[in-house]
């Protein structure tokens, strides 16, 4: 029936996220960088986890650039990571623009970050 | 002249009047006797003839008899029999009521009617087969070919939306629906005689039965190991064929096994260059009757298995197999027990359905599994993003294409090395964390905390005095 340079799928998306789980609220964004934790893959992961966890081993990647290595879309690539994080497999950094902007509301303030240092310090003093 | 001698003349006479008349009585006495014997004759033979006219007609009268018993049996007892036995073919057929009794003629025509009439049931059951089967594909092909349009949609909805997860979540979840509805209509399909849908290019084996899994409802169940090399391919033509049986040989397996046990699949290439994917389910196993069914019809001589041979609930997979393996002239076997007691089905696809594929030119998908000898490592080359994890002062040193199988002593300044079996890292931020406290190392990090925090405390200083 389809004949052509188009080519039927075969390896649909929701083999890379598996079945049984419930939908994670949404807590990343497409621009989170995301590195392994190094805690080791459990027996319920797919193969696909397994290759989000190789890529992004040896360093930091984001969400939608792990999708796109993987050639899945972006939305399951978000969900995969999520499922990861979760698990504990990756961790999550902030976006790069976000880390850019210092006076983003959110982020703590200089006097904050000031004051942890002087109790860092004493700590080592002590 | 009146003498003495006239009574004796007289007497003379009458003598020998006498003597003719006693000629004649005996004469005719002889010929009464023998006309009376003749008589007796007749009435001899014509007694004869009417015992045996009797007899023949009782003979008759009883031939016609049986002969009119026995097409009351053929009637009440062995047409319906005949039909049971058309239907299936270990309902006997009674014989004759007396076989001894009847001429070879009767035998003969009575059983001629049999014969007849099987015929004529058996053209008709393929006529109206025949016309079933037309309508159903005509109704399978084009259900299949909308629910093909659906997964084109679905698809490509799923690539255009990055929102709400609970959205994505839920149209996966219609994807995987599609993708079960979309293997029945088109086993319906094959089974009335269509061919899979359609050709694909030449596809990786473990791309091929990993795909398969996904048109099952409790995929996650399927265990896939891969044993043969990650170039090994299926070519085009047979690519979608060996999908379906797959598809069908591991829904046979959930289906049998309890819904907490795995269903192994594992793939080897033989010496011979065959590859064979192997099913093991931990089911009950099939009994013998149903191992012997599995068996004709899943031969490649099975081509002509009508829809009312089916049974109810329709056992359509084996039926579906049977037909590719006819058309494509792979193997699959059914009756073998799997090592956990349950049924192993096993196809085998010989070297002249096999293609090598560049692994350069189109790289296995992730989602198959990989072999789990000689696992290509397909490493990320070090890149920009590595030095944006939020930590500026992250240098880029990567690590090289190999993996780390200890973990490696980070220094302080080293990027965070990934620990396949180390603990649990403390939650946090991005510093790198380590295994048992030191604290020369403890202090060492530390001060570069410290150094950290200075650096950027003057650098935001400067940037807000500017």
């Amino acid at each position: 029936m389809s004949r052509g340079q188009h080519q039927r799928r075969l390896l649909p998306a929701y083999l890379a996220t598996g079945a049984g789980s419930a939908p994670l609220p949404s807590t990343l964004d497409t621009l989170t960088a995301l590195r392994a934790s190094g805690v080791p893959l459990a027996a319920y992961h797919t193969p696909v986890h397994r290759r989000v966890v190789e890529l992004v081993s040896g360093g930091s990647l984001t969400a939608v650039e792990i999708a796109a290595y993987l050639s899945l879309p972006a939305s399951v690539g978000l969900m995969l990571a999520e499922q990861l994080v979760s698990d504990g497999l990756l961790k999550a950094s902030v976006p790069i623009p976000d880390a850019l902007a210092p006076s983003r509301a959110g982020r703590p303030s200089l006097q904050l970050m000031e004051e942890v240092l002087n109790g860092l310090q004493s700590l080592r003093v002590a | 002249m009146t003498s003495p001698s006239e009574p004796a003349l007289a007497l003379g006479a009458v003598t020998v009047v006498m003597a003719v008349v006693a000629l004649l009585l005996a004469l005719s006495r002889r010929k009464q006797v023998r006309r009376c014997r003749e008589m007796d004759a007749a009435l001899k033979s014509a007694e004869a003839r009417k015992r045996y006219a009797e007899s023949r007609t009782q003979d008759l009268e009883a031939h016609e008899e049986r002969f009119r018993a026995e097409v009351g049996h053929l009637v009440s007892a062995r047409l319906p029999a005949l039909a049971l036995n058309l239907i299936s073919s270990h309902h006997p057929i009674p014989g004759l009521l007396q076989e001894k009794a009847a001429g070879p003629e009767d035998a003969e025509l009575l059983d001629s009617v049999l014969t007849r009439v099987s015929e004529i049931v058996l053209k008709e059951r393929r006529r109206v087969d025949a016309a079933a089967r037309a309508a159903l594909r005509g109704a399978s092909q084009d259900s299949q070919a909308l629910s093909y349009r659906l997964q084109s949609e679905l698809d490509g909805l799923q690539r255009e939306f990055t929102g709400s997860r609970h959205l994505t979540h839920r149209m996966l979840a219609a994807d995987h629906l599609n993708e079960q509805n979309l293997r029945l209509i088109q086993r319906t399909a094959i089974v009335c005689g269509a061919w899979p849908g359609h050709v694909r290019k030449d596809t990786y084996v473990a791309e091929i039965v990993t795909g398969a899994s996904s048109r099952l409802r409790g995929f996650d169940r399927i265990k896939i190991n891969s044993r043969i090399a990650t170039n090994v391919g299926i070519v085009g033509r047979a690519a979608e064929p060996i999908a379906v049986v797959c598809a069908e040989l591991m829904a046979n397996a959930l289906e049998h096994s309890r819904d907490d046990l795995a269903v192994d699949v594992s793939l080897i290439q033989t010496g011979n260059g065959n590859v064979s994917i192997t099913v093991d389910d931990a089911g009950k196993g099939m009994t013998a009757e149903a191992a012997a069914r599995g068996v004709r019809l899943v031969s490649a001589d099975s081509q002509d298995v009508m829809l009312t041979e089916l049974g109810d609930p329709p056992s359509q997979g084996f039926v579906a197999i049977g037909r590719l393996v006819a058309d494509y002239g792979f193997h699959v076997s059914v009756d073998n027990p799997s090592p956990y007691g349950g049924v192993r089905a096993v196809v085998t696809i010989p070297p002249n359905l096999l293609a090598s594929i560049d692994e350069e030119a189109e790289p296995p998908s992730a989602m198959a599994p990989q072999p789990a000898v000689a696992p290509k490592a397909e490493r990320r080359p070090a890149t920009v993003a590595a030095s944006v994890t939020g930590h500026g002062t992250d240098p880029a040193t990567e690590a090289g294409d190999e993996k780390p199988s200890t973990p490696a002593p980070d220094g302080a300044d080293g990027l965070p090395q990934r620990r396949r079996r180390g603990p649990a890292a403390t939650a946090g931020l991005a510093a790198p964390t380590y295994r048992a406290p030191d604290p020369e190392r403890s202090l060492k990090a530390w001060s570069e905390f410290q150094d950290g925090l200075d650096s950027g405390r003057t650098g935001s200083d400067s940037e807000e005095t500017q």
